[in-house]
């Protein structure tokens, strides 16, 4: 962590102090930003950050309330495009230098980790369409809309990947019930699979193998209250997949 | 604009001729003008400076800048009674707020901006009438929740076109989640939103740019520069289904949360038409405010958020829970609501106005399980108990509430089996919820159970109403579509209501 003095009461830090990410648009890493009133009185303290082009950062500025003492923590995710050149970027946070060292995913990388775009529907706040491939069981995708359906989740490769296996983990309660594994070709779409009456939390279709640069999964249908899609995982593979190391 | 503009101009520049010089802007006036909580002799006006609205901190730089502004008695701007210069400053995100006085009761007046260089559109508002005067009707209109993401506000356009004397919004005037870059189901390919608009809304500066985003919207603006508004606000303007210092997640500590409601708060005060009085003070806001229009009516501006007991039986719709009749529960909190009560009780208005969020009539969602809604005035009915006991002795209660994304028309009862003491409107959405449908198997059932709803509908729109010297009269204006452009606008209904026998009728 590094600590920053600006105005009288207000101290940023920034953590960690550098950050190793891989391009692609779920490859980034948080940087959390905090924000410590150091002063006894309230105050509405603001931090800034600045990115060059090749760096997205989804925000450039935070502005909060602080209480005397309190420390507000933000994180901020950091993110390379897929062929973004290999190096070191900086970006700073109210003036300190954070170092963000890119490259681009080992190529034996799994296919999540080479997906150069993953897209939804709709997404919820705070669950977005790279939280199903995250490996968080804490985190998952979850749709904008209540009780509309279909819904779809898409992942994308730059170059076509052979796939033959796709593994879900949705919730216990309120998971996933039906939906199609559907994959991109000269035609369209085609499905590859369907599931209907899920009610594990995970599942797992195999199909014949394709060789494609999309794939989505189209969700028909809820449990329960049948109300959002919600796909904490997605796993997707060859028919035989590697180890990856 | 010829001859008044020049006027404007040279009288501008001889106020601003002290400021010092400033980067050239491109126009700031992007989020249109507004004005608000009018009273006989003045009205507060409101801008914000903001050349790229969607940027944080709109484009600007963190420097004030001196604003002119001129208040007409014509939309010509040849007879103008006020003028000066106030400061957009940028640690109130360069909001400006005029407090204008010296006005006339009950009359008309257009007003604008001018900065840097650029004009910006003229509003239109309306004081109102002298407290002494005996109006023969107040017009107005009731609106609420116009989730961006969810569609178009051409409500707005046909409200604008309507003719009001002040507008009561009733809360959700933003929603604090994820906006996707076509704007949800406006599926705007051509609004290209920054993903930071896909960030759960939390802090100042995403508060601030959710404020702006809304405030692009030409109807949005054609209906703050048509009328006065008198607002409130209800959860999303903060968090989902808060309460007071809770969260809607339990697991947030009430420090943290907190924070966030400060700078909700703070937002909320900078980007609507309220005076300073009002601006809150780290999380803590006083919102809830009277307005009297002559001897024909008082409204009570409510606010059912900020202190509130939290929801009892897990929050949403439940059956039994004998803890929502605790009375040491409250729903308004018992300052304000002890002020409510004694304002009511002292009133020589011929109407009480009641303009709050959430539905007051007991509301039972039918079936064998028999839920009422726990966010509701149902999850703390000794509150409400208190109001209508008040209403009953106070003739002329009407109450307006939102939230819901339905239209209803309820009758007000302190005993089932007696006859009503209130009235109450539940206005629908502007554009929550969607396109929605004239009923649906929810509004059915509940119309079933609840024989005191004399009207529920789905559909979007807004309520134009009339207080005259003995009735209510309530046009449920509804539209055909909003997540297309250019919905049209229809009366799917119209009640009454007698002062000295309140109870909706079918009109």
């Amino acid at each position: 962590m590094i600590a920053l003095g600006l105005v009288a009461a207000l101290l940023v830090s920034v953590d960690p102090g550098a950050l190793a990410i891989t391009t692609g648009q779920c490859n980034g890493s948080d940087l959390v930003v905090r924000m410590t009133n150091d002063g006894p009185e309230p105050i509405y303290a603001d931090a800034f950050l600045e990115a060059p082009a090749a760096l997205h950062l989804p925000r450039k500025m935070i502005s909060s309330w602080l209480p005397p003492g309190y420390t507000r923590s933000v994180p901020v995710a950091v993110r390379a495009a897929p062929g973004t050149p290999a190096g070191v970027y900086h970006v700073r946070v109210s003036g300190r230098d954070v170092p963000v060292t890119v490259r681009a995913p080992d190529p034996s990388a799994d296919l999540m980790r080479l997906a150069s775009r993953v897209s939804a529907s709709s997404a919820r706040a705070g669950s977005g369409a790279c939280a199903a491939i995250d490996g968080d069981p804490a985190t998952m995708w979850n749709d904008g809309t209540g009780k509309r359906w279909p819904d779809w989740w898409q992942m994308s490769w730059d170059r076509a990947q052979v796939v033959g296996r796709v593994e879900v983990a949705t919730t216990a309660v309120w998971g996933l019930r039906d939906w199609d594994v559907q994959v991109l070709g000269a035609g369209g779409w085609s499905t590859v699979a369907s599931v209907r009456g899920n009610t594990a939390v995970r599942n797992l279709a195999i199909f014949p193998s394709e060789t494609t640069k999309s794939l989505r999964i189209v969700t028909l249908a809820g449990n329960t209250v049948n109300d959002q899609s919600r796909l904490v995982e997605v796993i997707v593979s060859a028919p035989y997949p590697q180890r990856h190391g | 604009m010829g001859l008044p503009r020049r006027r404007f101009l040279a009288l501008s520049g001889a106020a601003l001729a002290g400021a010092l010089p400033r980067p050239r802007i491109a126009d700031p006036f992007t989020l249109g003008v507004a004005s608000g909580d009018p009273l006989p002799e003045g009205v507060v006006l409101w801008t914000r400076l903001a050349p790229r609205p969607l940027e944080p901190a709109g484009g600007l730089p963190p420097v004030p800048y001196p604003v002119g502004w001129q208040v007409a008695e014509d939309d010509r701007f040849t007879r103008v009674v006020r003028s000066g210069t106030a400061t957009a400053a940028p640690e109130f995100g360069h909001t400006v707020h005029v407090d204008v006085r010296g006005l006339r009761p009950g009359r008309d007046y257009h007003y604008r901006f001018r900065t840097g260089g650029h004009l910006s559109p003229a509003g239109r508002t309306r004081t109102t009438p002298a407290r002494t005067s005996s109006p023969r009707a107040l017009r107005f209109a009731v609106a609420s929740c116009q989730s961006y993401a969810d569609g178009y506000y051409d409500a707005w356009r046909h409200a604008a076109a309507e003719d009001f004397d002040v507008v009561f919004f009733l809360g959700d005037y933003i929603y604090e989640g994820a906006i996707d870059s076509v704007g949800g189901s406006r599926s705007d390919t051509g609004l290209a939103l920054p993903d930071t608009f896909e960030l759960e809304t939390d802090t100042l500066d995403l508060y601030r740019m959710r404020y702006a985003l809304h405030r692009t919207d030409p109807d949005l603006q054609a209906a703050h520069a048509a009328f006065p508004w008198m607002l409130t606000w209800d959860d999303h303007e903060v968090q989902d289904n808060y309460a007071d210092a809770a969260s809607r997640f339990p697991d947030v500590p009430a420090q943290d949360f907190l924070v966030r409601r400060a700078d909700a708060y703070r937002a909320y005060w900078e980007n609507q038409p309220l005076r300073r009085s009002h601006a809150p003070a780290g999380p803590d806001m006083s919102l809830h405010r009277r307005f009297r229009f002559g001897d024909l009516a008082e409204a009570y501006l409510l606010d059912t958020r900020q202190y509130r007991s939290d929801q009892v039986c897990g929050d949403n719709l439940r059956s039994g829970c004998a803890d929502r009749e605790d009375p040491g529960r409250t729903l308004l909190g018992a300052p304000q609501r002890d002020w409510l009560l004694d304002r009511m009780g002292r009133s020589e208005a011929r109407w009480s106005v009641l303009a709050q969020q959430v539905m007051m009539a007991e509301c039972r969602y039918g079936g064998p399980a028999d839920r009422r809604d726990m966010d509701k005035w149902d999850g703390y009915p000794p509150d409400r108990q208190r109001i209508l006991e008040q209403a009953a002795r106070t003739p002329g209660t009407v109450v307006l509430s939102g939230d819901l994304h339905y239209n209803y028309a309820a009758d007000l009862h302190l005993r089932p089996d007696e006859r009503p003491v209130a009235v109450e409107l539940v206005g629908t959405s502007i554009s929550s919820a969607g396109d929605g449908s004239d009923s649906t198997p929810q509004l059915d059932l509940q119309r079933e159970y609840n024989p005191h709803l004399r009207f529920a509908n789905a559909q979007r729109g807004y309520l134009r109403c009339e207080l005259t010297r003995d009735r209510l009269r309530a046009d449920y204006r509804v539209m055909s579509e909003v997540t297309r452009r250019g919905g049209t606008v229809s009366t799917r209904a119209s009640f009454v209501s007698e002062r000295e026998r309140p109870g909706l009728v079918a009109a």
